[in-house]
């Protein structure tokens, strides 16, 4: 009896062990499952995210998961019509918009109908140069957010030490910047010199080789916005586009000066060709001048007031005109004016309306007249690839990314789809380098696109909604993608994130190099790639 | 004749056996299935582990062509476009007479003239005349497998085996020294008066502190200083050992160096076989934005962007030569970068694969590999940040320091931060197919 009881007892225990043996197995395959599940995901995630950043699909990808055709496509009004706003209409500005560019590399063309070949100046083209004096200048600004100088108080102590080296009316020009390696003048002259810009309000084109970039620049400008024209252009380009407040007169003379940029001073002084002032040699860079450089002279002699270069100084003025748009008299201004000199540097001066895609103030106001924002671009800045919120943004509010409360407040739009563009400057809580403050991890998400590539929603309603597993059923993968520029470079960050039944995340972060911008917009542009698709880069 | 007590105890023994048994079955079919698991998990992560291996090769490739844009072929280059005259580079500085000497690395045939097109009337004498003209053609006659004798030439590619060397020539740590700076007049008495002294607060010291940084970098070029690997400088001709700092850690040593790999370099261990990288150099026809075959070269699909300046009326002929496109082929793997059995053969390098083909391609097969497409630029980017501005900003903190360039020759009034001596890429596109030549 007592060994049955034994017998019992151990079989028993031998029973229970086994089965507890085998629901810990059970478990553990369980948990061994879900991480290979995990893993397995990540793995996916991690592949989609890299694909991502070479195709740039949550930015392009028509197709589901990503359904972002709105960022290629002009806007359309609450009316059904598409937008025929003004070229600087935030809303008709897409980055991946359909461009055709001319497939010729000569800028003496009439550009019928197409953008000017963004490779055909590329710096190592000597056409490309420019050798004005519009050159950067040496002694940069103090203070480095690079704010404009008050050209009215040059003995501002703030930048007196700047004012020493550079005629005071070019200064706003002079931000920054090394010496010029740019703009040939093989470029030429405009067929009309007294009109040579180009004009927003009939949407003409500048005839003639100088043309090139003011062309380019407006074109860009009008389809892909303030960012597309960061990514084109080539490196070290100044580029100072300039939108004429129709309510302000910028005669020289007039309180609108102090915006600081005088088209009438660049008129003069010029030369056309490299046998007239030879003194610089045609083929070396950095030119080598053998006359007196104005840069850092002690003994400026310029006037005051719109003065110009003074010939006698032996310096190859080499034709700013024919690389920045000017006009003789205030009868010329035309609603917008693209002048653009690849220097060193890059500011955008834009009107009120452009407010909506363009966030950044001027950190003191006084500088410069109201209602002008501007997108600043120094050396900290971070300029962020544009996010579309499809069907959630109405109104002005959340329309624009702003950290900067001293912008403002703007009035609203009415658009259903709204570009953020945006910029973190540096000097916005307290700088320190690309991830190095609080402030860029707070607002980081809200430049980042997000999609939720699993489940998989074939509508691109949840594409945006990837914080938490749809229904709370089923594991997702989402992904988050965050695309800018910074010091000149473009850097994409992604996340991958994968949601598990229990609401407990995983995630990795990649910042691969990748493509470009422009090397997306070329794929997406092939006929191969997309037939249907209006979209991207096209030569023709 | 066993009892039953015996046969008894007999069956439990059985019993307590075959538990066991199971129970041991249960254990290693169990282990087998983790072990299984984790093989599985493991080989699954083989992809993503080529895959990140195959893109570092991006950098590295970018990184290539950057630096040999200037450096390498003996004299400083001018770019791969040469940025005088807009010919094929790299070509070394003018000569005395102001003339750009031709290329060392040309091989395929006479260099193109500078002064190919008819000079115009107008070019006043001594002015150079820099509408250069470059006549398309295929160093390697169509041959794949020759393409890798021409490098740098358009239609020409190099192979880079990434196995990583001990300690490469000119090796660097991560630490720098503070070099010697000239005290000038910005040092008054003030500034170490305040340090030295007791009662000054910590605010004035920093201040004091600050401004000793501010007038070092004013002052004081090469002010952080690399520091070499290695103690001994040594010499290419004679060096006193095989790990000095100009040879490297060589195979053999006390040797004479005559060439990266002569004598044979020690590798690290476990970096063989994991990474590669492939240049090829696009010939003009190959990016003037239309798919139109030019002298016998079959054109891409992905040729639709135009980079090249063709010639107005010669076809072939190209007008400030855009030869700045590369096909960068980025791999994990194998396979060293070799993109055919030919191509080995070719090179006689059949006995790094055994002489094998099939385990060659069998290489190939469990690759990764990436196509890129990159466009080169001679701007040197970046931006202007001088160090006033860092002092100014109050950020001059090891931080942004680091962020820099070393050994920039930094100062108030002329200096660079972030900008490129060897160029920048206008624009880099991954090829969703692999191009016709790589």
């Amino acid at each position: 009896m007592i060994e049955v009881t034994i017998a019992v007892a151990l079989i028993a225990t031998i029973l229970v062990s086994v089965l507890a043996m085998a629901r810990i197995l059970t478990k553990t395959i369980a948990v061994v499952g879900a991480m290979r599940l995990d893993s397995e995901m990540l793995r996916q995630g991690i592949v989609l995210a890299l694909e991502d950043a070479d195709f740039w699909h949550s930015a392009a990808n028509p197709d589901p998961p990503w359904s972002m055709r709105v960022n290629s496509e002009q806007n359309v009004d609450f009316d059904g019509n598409v937008s025929s706003g003004p070229v600087d209409d935030a809303a008709n500005k897409r980055p991946f918009r359909r461009v055709v560019f001319s497939r010729s590399a000569d800028p003496d063309t009439s550009f019928a109908g197409k953008v000017p070949n963004p490779n055909a100046m590329l710096i190592h083209d000597q056409r490309s140069w420019y050798r004005g004096h519009l050159q950067g200048n040496t002694r940069t600004f103090k203070d480095g957010g690079g704010y404009f100088s008050n050209m009215r108080s040059p003995d501002n102590t703030r930048y007196q030490d700047q004012w020493t080296g550079v005629p005071p009316t070019w200064s706003p020009l002079q931000v920054y910047g090394d010496y010029a390696l740019t703009s040939h003048t093989e470029m030429g002259a405009a067929a009309d010199p007294d009109r040579s810009f180009v004009s927003e309000a009939v949407n003409e084109r500048m005839s003639g080789p100088g043309g090139y970039r003011p062309n380019l620049a407006l074109n860009l400008y009008r389809t892909l916005g303030p960012n597309g024209i960061f990514n084109y252009v080539p490196m070290s380009t100044i580029m100072v586009m300039q939108r004429h407040d129709r309510t302000r007169d910028l005669r020289p003379g007039t309180s609108s000066g102090q915006i600081g940029y005088a088209p009438d001073a660049l008129t003069d002084g010029i030369t056309t060709h490299a046998a007239q002032e030879k003194m610089y040699d045609l083929g070396e860079v950095p030119w080598a001048l053998d006359g007196e450089l104005p840069i850092g002279s002690g003994t400026w002699d310029w006037p005051y007031d719109w003065g110009h270069p003074n010939r006698t100084k032996g310096v190859a003025h080499a034709s700013p005109r024919f690389h920045l748009n000017q006009v003789k008299n205030a009868t010329c201004y035309a609603d917008l004016l693209f002048a653009v000199s690849p220097i060193n540097n890059l500011y955008f001066i834009a009107s009120d309306t452009d407010a909506y895609c363009l966030p950044g103030s001027m950190k003191d106001p006084w500088l410069v007249p109201a209602g002008l924002g501007y997108i600043q671009r120094n050396t900290q800045d971070r300029i962020f690839f544009p996010v579309m919120r499809p069907y959630k943004i109405l109104g002005s509010q959340d329309s624009v990314f702003r950290i900067d409360s001293s912008y403002g407040r703007k009035s609203g739009c009415d658009y259903l789809t709204q570009a953020r563009y945006g910029t973190f400057q540096s000097n916005q809580g307290g700088g320190g380098g690309l991830y190095g403050d609080m402030l860029f991890w707070q607002y980081m998400p809200l430049a980042s696109a997000e999609t939720r590539l699993l489940p998989l929603s074939l509508t691109g309603e949840e594409r945006h909604v990837a914080s938490a597993p749809a229904g709370g059923q089923v594991a997702s993968l989402t992904e988050s993608a965050l695309r800018l520029v910074w010091q000149g470079k473009s850097i994409s960050f992604f996340r991958v994130t994968v949601t598990r039944l229990d609401g407990r995340k995983l995630t990795v972060s990649i910042i691969p190099t990748c493509s470009d911008l422009r090397g997306a917009r070329q794929h997406w542009g092939m006929p191969d790639v997309r037939p249907a698709a209006d979209m991207g880069d096209v030569y023709r | 004749m066993r009892s039953i007590r015996e046969k008894a105890r007999s069956g439990r023994r059985g019993s307590a056996l075959l538990m066991v048994t199971g129970l041991v079955a249960i254990l290693a079919v169990m282990a087998a299935v983790f072990i299984l698991r984790t093989r599985e998990d493991a080989q699954a992560a083989q992809p993503l582990l080529r895959e990140a291996q195959a893109r570092i090769m991006l950098d590295a490739a970018c990184m290539y062509l950057l630096e040999t844009s200037r450096i390498g072929w003996g004299a400083p280059g001018h770019g791969w476009v040469d940025n005088r005259n807009g010919s094929v580079g790299p070509r070394p500085p003018r000569l005395a007479n102001g003339s750009i000497p031709e290329p060392t690395w040309w091989r395929a045939g006479a260099y193109p003239a500078d002064d190919s097109e008819a000079i115009p009337p107008s070019n006043p004498p001594g002015v150079p005349w820099d509408e250069y003209g470059y006549t398309q053609s295929d160093p390697a006659g169509g041959n794949d497998a020759a393409r890798i004798k021409y490098w740098p030439h358009p239609g020409g590619v190099c192979r880079s085996d990434m196995t990583r060397w001990v300690q490469p020539p000119y090796a660097c740590t991560a630490h720098y020294t503070l070099s010697p700076f000239k005290v000038t007049a910005d040092w008054t008495s003030n500034t170490g008066a305040s340090l030295s002294s007791s009662t000054a607060s910590s605010t004035s010291k920093i201040d004091s502190v600050k401004l000793m940084l501010s007038n070092a970098l004013r002052q004081g070029p090469m002010f952080l200083d690399p520091q070499p690997v290695a103690d001994r400088r040594g010499d290419l001709l004679a060096p006193s050992a095989g790990d000095d700092f100009v040879s490297g850690k060589r195979v053999t040593t006390g040797v004479a160096i005559r060439s990266p790999l002569s004598p044979l370099p020690v590798y690290a261990p476990g970096s063989a076989g994991r990474s590669w990288f492939r240049i090829y150099r696009e010939l003009p026809s190959e990016h003037d934005g239309q798919n139109i075959p030019v002298g016998g070269v079959v054109e891409s699909t992905f040729d639709t962007v135009a980079v090249s300046d063709a010639h107005p009326t010669a076809v072939g002929k190209y007008l400030r030569s855009s030869e700045c496109v590369f096909i960068i082929t980025c791999g994990g793997g194998a396979t060293q970068g070799f993109r055919s059995w030919a191509e080995v053969t070719a090179e006689g390098s059949g006995q790094l694969f055994g002489n094998d083909p099939s385990l060659f391609y069998q290489m190939r097969s469990q690759e990764r590999i990436l196509w890129f497409r990159v466009c080169w630029s001679g701007s040197p980017g970046g931006s202007y940040l001088s160090i006033q501005d860092v002092h100014d900003q109050d950020s001059s903190t090891p931080s942004l320091l680091n962020q820099s360039p070393a050994n920039t020759n930094w100062n108030a009034s002329r200096g660079g931060v972030n900008k490129h001596a060897f160029g920048t890429f206008s624009w880099i596109q991954r090829l969703a197919a692999e191009p016709p030549r790589w």
